[in-house]
């Protein structure tokens, strides 16, 4: 061996990581009990539109997956990663940037999201020039990550690194391809795809953005951390590497499976169902081999509250992993596609696997970053009690009432009518289990208040040196030594970039195999010849939908089963959403549907239910919209949103952009006219109107060809 | 837009058919390269993360 290095780790950014970490893990919870509280609780967004659940849902989900998580993994890899490849980060203002540009896009996000700026794609909410910061900041993270892999003096890669390089790729991609989008306006904009296209677009792109921003890094993670805390290696390294390449060969193919029944063509949907269910085999793989590494060691997890994190963690990811797959077959997604039972289960995986992972990492990294010793094991004790209970008070009321809900839907009488025709009754028997879940809810954030104490009072009076000495020799080069056989894998291993390469390769094949598809054959989506374009003034009514983010509370897609088309009539056709950009297909019905709403009722009814949900719907929980009522509805880009859509190919006449605010007026006049007859007076010029005009305008098209 | 592009390619319809099989073989080559590699490469790789340089802490309490 020659010449030792002396070098040092760069301790201040995991630091700074860190508390951002903490912080924001804290906001993200808020916002979310808030946002539990609202469903029983309506009047909480009191009567303002930045404190109301459409805008605050997307800052809880961003704030927890992209601040809470996000910081979470960027703190385990800039631990990790020094010290497994034994180098500083390859540059300090590389990291720099990324720490502070990341904070800034949080809230950039959290301003944007509150006012209404979103472009309704869950999970992917940021308009462009957000987008684009994030794609920056985030290419920032890669070269400084691979600068320090190839500066690296430990010449082979350990598997958790594996992890973080097709976190890096696979999240660059899915943020590129589905943040494809043409502006009207600096904050906003219409995406490239449109209705069947965008959906599955957006749910490929949000299946892996679980797959790889909260699964693959905490992977990487676990591998690291674990072993870390029960100070003994890894259960198998084989099978990490089978976990590793299986899982990023069967993830990407999984997407569709949000979209079963709908309007998606049925290869795609089977191809979904097929790959998720195939997805257990990699991720018990996974969770096997972090709970085995604690085999004959369970006195300390008896003893350790990091390892009790841990353990329960890795359990959640399991219980977690096997749900997806059972979610994804069509039967069971029939009945549990829309309810609560969803909700439950990505709050098992977020938080079970991220939380309590995130917690176990803190406790253990915490004082060694700052050279001390932990505050107070008995509180991190009491921590750990408080989140498993706050997680069981929140998953199983929501379990209840998403399976009670789902079938009282489907329920029929023995006249073979609906036996609960009125949505309302089954919200309201579901209120008690919203109660409960808040509960849960609180006691998982009183667990973080605990563990911002005992953390704080840890580090008081300690100081967390800027950077760690470190020695170790310097990379020789690779020479086949030891007279052993090369094998492929460690060859492609000692070689990042081929291995990236990889990688990459694996993942766009999956995406391309599912996607193109769509665009190559034409009968995938059947055009229907009544389906026309919004006017100006739908259009308009459409961007307040998006904007108040009324699909976090209603479909727009009615699936082919009796009980739906007895409910809210003739099943969505892909043929339908042509003209839809963004699609507002929705995840979740804590309201109805709202695909066949058009002519159901009067103009009057939906101006007095925005206004006054209860009075419409005795017991709604759906809050108070009066500033829809009070503003007057901005037409200043309204020419530039038609050019848009006739770039995109939406058929509206030539120079119809000129035509468009004139049109917009006249059709303004006409439901302000319906509205006056019915006792209403209100002016042309303010936002209800389009919105009433849009919700008229919702599924009606083909209505006139079936009659 | 994309779709005519992509419909010149002759004979797309078999591309899946090869992806798919190179898939299978791929992961088929992990499985049996992760069942033979070498036990000393294996126990290096899996003690990589207890580098026992850095500081520990006697995970006690303070008080």
């Amino acid at each position: 061996m020659s010449g030792i290095e002396t070098f040092q780790y760069d301790n201040k950014i995991v630091k700074q990581f860190t508390i951002a970490t903490i912080f924001w893990g804290f906001v993200g919870m808020l916002v979310g009990l808030i946002v539990a509280l609202q469903f029983f609780w309506p009047a909480l967004n009191l009567g303002i539109a930045q404190t109301t659940f459409g805008r605050l849902r997307p800052l809880h989900t961003n704030a927890v997956i992209f601040a809470f998580v996000g910081n979470g993994i960027f703190m385990g890899v800039y631990y990790s990663i020094q010290r497994l490849l034994k180098a500083r980060m390859y540059n300090d203002l590389l990291s720099k940037l990324h720490f502070w540009g990341w904070q800034l896009i949080i809230v950039l996000a959290a301003v944007s999201f509150i006012f209404g700026v979103t472009t309704s794609k869950e999970y992917a909410e940021l308009e462009w020039p957000i987008d684009i910061l994030v794609a920056v900041v985030w290419v920032i993270f890669g070269i400084n990550m691979i600068g320090t892999i190839i500066k690296r003096r430990e010449r082979h890669m350990y598997v958790a690194i594996w992890f973080y390089i097709a976190t890096f790729f696979t999240v660059t991609i899915l943020h590129v391809v589905n943040s494809i989008e043409i502006p009207v306006s600096l904050l906003k904009s219409y995406p490239v795809y449109a209705g069947v296209q965008d959906a599955l677009v957006q749910w490929w792109y949000a299946h892996n953005a679980v797959a790889f921003f909260l699964t693959t890094p905490y992977l990487g993670l676990m591998y690291y951390f674990l072993p870390k805390a029960a100070e003994r290696p890894i259960y198998s390294y084989r099978l990490s590497i089978v976990h590793f390449w299986a899982l990023i060969f069967i993830y990407i193919w999984a997407g569709p499976h949000h979209l079963l029944y709908t309007a998606l063509p049925d290869w795609a949907q089977s191809l979904g169902t097929v790959f998720s269910i195939m997805l257990i085999a990699p991720s018990w793989g996974g969770m096997l081999n972090g709970l085995l590494t604690l085999r004959g060691a369970w006195d300390k997890v008896r003893q350790d509250p990091i390892l009790k994190f841990m353990v329960v963690a890795v359990t959640a990811y399991g219980m977690a992993t096997f749900e997806g797959p059972l979610l994804s077959i069509k039967s069971v997604n029939a009945l549990a596609h829309y309810t609560d039972w969803i909700v439950a289960h990505v709050h098992v995986g977020a938080l079970g696997w991220n939380g309590l992972l995130t917690f176990g990492i803190l406790y253990w990294l915490v004082p060694r970053l700052y050279r001390t010793n932990l505050f107070s094991v008995k509180l991190a004790n009491v921590h750990f009690w408080i989140a498993t209970l706050g997680m069981i008070f929140y998953a199983i009321p929501l379990y209840w009432a998403g399976i009670a809900q789902g079938l009282m839907w489907k329920e029929f009488t023995a006249e073979g009518f609906l036996k609960y025709p009125i949505f309302m009754e089954t919200v309201l028997q579901i209120i008690p289990m919203y109660i409960i879940r808040a509960l849960g809810g609180t006691l998982y954030l009183v667990g973080i208040i605990v563990m911002i104490y005992n953390l704080a009072k840890t580090i008081q009076g300690a100081t967390c040196p800027d950077n760690e000495e470190a020695q170790a020799p310097a990379l020789q080069a690779a020479d086949g030594h030891h007279g052993e056989k090369a094998y492929w894998h460690r060859w492609i291993e000692r070689r990042p970039v081929q291995f990236m390469l990889a990688t990459v390769v694996l993942v766009a094949i999956g995406g391309i195999v599912e996607i193109v598809p769509t665009y190559l054959i034409k009968s995938n989506v059947p055009t229907i010849s009544s389906v026309k374009p919004y006017t100006p003034l739908e259009l308009e009514g459409r961007d307040i939908y998006v904007r108040e983010g009324c699909y976090t509370c209603h479909s727009q897609m009615i699936r082919p089963f009796r009980s739906e088309t007895e409910r809210y009539g003739e099943y969505s056709k892909a043929g339908e959403f042509v003209y839809d950009r963004p699609f507002q297909w929705g995840s979740k019905r804590t309201g109805p549907d709202l695909h066949r709403v058009g002519g159901k009722y009067p103009d009057a009814w939906h101006y007095l239910h925005m206004l006054d949900p209860q009075s419409m719907a005795p017991g709604s929980i759906m809050p108070v919209y009066p500033w829809l009522i009070s503003d007057d509805l901005d037409i200043s880009s309204t020419p530039t949103k038609i050019r848009v859509m006739q770039k995109l190919g939406v058929p509206y006449p030539e120079g119809f952009d000129q035509q468009a605010v004139d049109d917009l007026r006249e059709q303004s006049l006409k439901i302000t006219a319906s509205l006056q007859e019915s006792g209403i007076e209100v002016s042309h010029e303010k936002e209800i109107i389009a919105l009433v005009a849009y919700l008229q305008r919702l599924g009606i098209d083909i209505k006139g060809e079936n009659d | 837009m994309f779709s005519e592009l992509i419909k010149q390619i002759p004979g797309i319809t078999i591309y899946p058919i090869v992806v798919t099989i190179a898939f299978f073989l791929t992961f088929t080559g992990i499985i049996i390269w992760a069942i033979r590699a070498n036990k000393k490469y294996v126990k290096h790789m899996s003690e990589l993360p207890l580098d026992k340089q850095e500081y520990e802490g006697d995970d006690n309490e303070r008080k």
